[in-house]
């Protein structure tokens, strides 16, 4: 087993990974730019160097330093998370000739699902449904607008060396190209450092279904079921679950070897996940491999019970993965929820700034993966993802009320944040019937159905008390709440 | 000390003295204790409802109440200061500003163009991502404050609508 791990990334998957390697007695290293010094993820590790620089590109995205980094601490493994340098084939080659153990699939099966192209001419020979797209890269506005007559409107450009809805562009029809393709070839540029992008025909209304897949270096490959990320906004997934609402044993079964036989082509190990969309009529449609940790591996965590990153870091160091496809049982359902800085009435533009007040929610069933702190400040460098609040239930309804009952117990300011889309996410019959596909978000009613007005008096006499609590008593400054609470802990502090 | 608290479009009058309170003259049964710096708890008639409290910065007569996720605000009214500042801007302009630092990808509009409601005047990257910026009224667009390329901070000007 190794010793030591540096992890090549930060916020809350950073944290997660440090705290598996904690759990398994491995130190854990931590790495930093000039904004994250005092960031959770640097306050956790066992060790930390810094990487300088401010901008993902001169820190968390730059090899080099990473690969210093590590010689370093003298780590024998790195693990790179998601996002990125995670699906960078260069990580993985940079760890080999370093002869530190990298914690993910070899650069070649990467690379062989890293391009979005290749990966689709993979799954093809594999007798995969697919959707119709284009095979190659494409070279300019024009050939794209080329293609998309050709398959017909709707298309989707994507980037082929992408995936996190970066560099993604729905278009409907060729007026819409020329901007599209700028906006697509722009994102997947800055996201990614390729601006390649290809298409592929769109569905209407999809669902989004992957299929979580596990390898090890001894030839066994297995899947542990699906998880459904329908509620999306801007190709983003919001909201994961596991089970998916819309499969049955039957599809899963198919989905599930489908997604083991693409995988088992390209020589593919470790943790993994193959992407579909799902249509009305079920039919299934291989969409991409994500060659890496999901953001939402706790769902699938908590329907198996199974820690994803202690296998992952298991199968690196070349154990054995000790389970066959009839091991894997799913129990109960899962759901997560992705917390983001951003403004709800602006647009969902990002929100950084300082976290004020944060206030966790706790109980059964209820799990956060969590990478800021009160007093903490989120930085526009970066993803602004704070959270995922995760909870398990024995059946779907139990899952979303228990969702429910944790949103209400979440408290977050200082920063502006989507947990208000996710109550009224969690009070909309349509989510709670399962009726969900990729536009489910542009559905969704700006208001909640009937709002509960709080009622005035109660709220009259809270706002009067603390305003009281302000004002600065003319004798003693005494009064302020703070002081209240002071007090009264002294006085509990004498009984 | 008589509060004057105004909770959307009604007033109320709290007078808190010891462990007395008076809502709009007549007494309540109401048990009030701080549970932390700002968390307040109320016991009234039987029912608890615990409240988180903060201010606004930018708005410090305004106080925001924070129950069971939903988040009410109540205005003090305070007589030293019944007179409020008129809104930012010469009636009927819409200022709209850049909502945090980012880079302008482009512009979508020119000045001078009708927009309505709802529609992208320019391209703002922030954090990896790139996003719109929306006509939050219809109008003609005045002028745009920025050019593609410039940085901005969070409240420039980005433009003007009338």
């Amino acid at each position: 087993m190794f010793r030591k791990i540096l992890i090549a990334n930060r916020g809350e998957i950073a944290l997660r990974i440090a705290r598996a390697c904690r759990e398994l007695g491995i130190a854990s290293v931590a790495v930093y730019s000039e904004v994250d010094r005092a960031a959770p993820h640097v306050l956790y590790c066992d060790e930390a160097q810094p990487l300088g620089g401010r901008a993902a590109a001169e820190s968390y995205l730059a090899l080099e330093k990473i690969m210093t980094a590590a010689r370093r601490a003298g780590a024998d493994a790195l693990h790179p998370g998601y996002g990125f340098l995670s699906e960078n084939p260069a990580l993985p080659e940079a760890c080999r000739q370093a002869g530190i153990a990298f914690i993910g699939p070899s650069a070649a099966a990467m690379e062989r699902m890293g391009s979005k192209t290749a990966a689709r001419a993979l799954a093809r020979e594999q007798g995969v449904p697919l959707l119709p797209g284009s095979r190659q890269a494409l070279a300019s506005a024009r050939e794209a607008e080329r293609e998309a007559a050709a398959l017909g409107y709707p298309v989707m450009l994507k980037a082929a060396a992408g995936g996190g809805g970066k560099g993604m562009q729905l278009v409907g029809g060729p007026a819409e190209m020329e901007s599209a393709y700028a906006l697509a070839t722009a994102e997947a540029q800055s996201a990614f450092g390729d601006g390649t992008v290809y298409l592929e025909k769109a569905l209407t209304a999809p669902r989004h279904v992957e299929i979580q897949v596990l390898g090890d270096h001894h030839g066994q490959l297995i899947h542990l079921g699906e998880r459904e990320c329908s509620v999306q906004r801007r190709h983003q997934k919001v909201i994961e679950e596991s089970p998916s609402p819309a499969l049955t044993a039957e599809m899963r079964q198919r989905m599930g070897e489908a997604a083991v036989a693409v995988c088992r082509a390209a020589g593919y190990t470790n943790a993994g996940t193959v992407e579909f969309l799902v249509d009305a009529e079920r039919n299934f449609y291989f969409l991409e491999v994500n060659a890496r940790l999901q953001v939402e591996h706790p769902v699938t965590e908590l329907v198996t019970g199974l820690d994803l990153v202690h296998r992952q870091i298991a199968i690196a160091a070349g154990q054995p993965l000790g389970l066959r496809q009839e091991d894997i049982h799913m129990r109960g359902h899962a759901i997560e929820c992705r917390i983001y800085a951003e403004d709800p009435e602006q647009n969902f533009f990002p929100s950084a700034g300082t976290i004020r007040h944060l206030r966790h929610p706790a109980g059964p069933g209820v799990r956060e993966d969590c990478g800021v702190e009160a007093g903490g400040t989120v930085p526009l460098e970066y993803d602004p993802m704070l959270s995922k609040l995760i909870v398990w239930g024995e059946n779907r309804a139990q899952a979303a009320a228990r969702m429910r009952r944790a949103l209400e117990e979440y408290e977050l300011s200082g920063v502006r944040s989507n947990l208000g889309l996710f109550r009224r996410i969690f009070a909309d019959p349509e989510f709670l019937a399962g009726r969900l596909d990729t536009h489910y978000l542009e559905r969704l009613p700006a208001q909640p159905a009937a709002p509960a007005a709080e009622e005035g008096a109660p709220l009259a006499i809270a706002a009067a008390a603390w305003a009281a609590a302000q004002t600065p008593a003319p004798a003693a400054r005494e009064g302020g709440p703070a002081e209240h609470w002071r007090r009264a802990a002294r006085e509990a502090g004498l009984r | 000390m008589i509060q004057r608290i105004r909770i959307g479009e009604r007033e109320f009058t709290v007078q808190i003295e010891g462990e007395s309170i008076l809502l709009d003259g007549a007494p309540v049964a109401a048990d009030l204790r701080w549970a932390g710096p700002n968390r307040l708890s109320l016991v009234l008639g039987g029912l608890s409802r615990t409240y988180t409290i903060e201010t606004d910065a930018a708005a410090p007569e305004e106080i925001l109440l924070t129950r069971r996720g939903a988040t009410a605000r109540a205005q003090v009214i305070d007589p030293r200061r019944q007179r409020r500042g008129p809104a930012a801007g010469p009636a009927g302009r819409q200022r709209l500003l850049a909502p945090m630092a980012g880079r302008v990808i482009r512009c979508l509009v020119d000045a001078g163009a009708e927009v309505s409601q709802g529609q992208g005047i320019l391209v703002l990257e922030a954090m990896k991502m790139q996003n719109e910026v929306r006509a939050s009224k219809s109008g003609r667009v005045l002028k745009l404050g920025v050019a593609p390329g410039a940085a901005v901070s969070p409240g420039d000007l980005l433009a003007e609508i009338e």
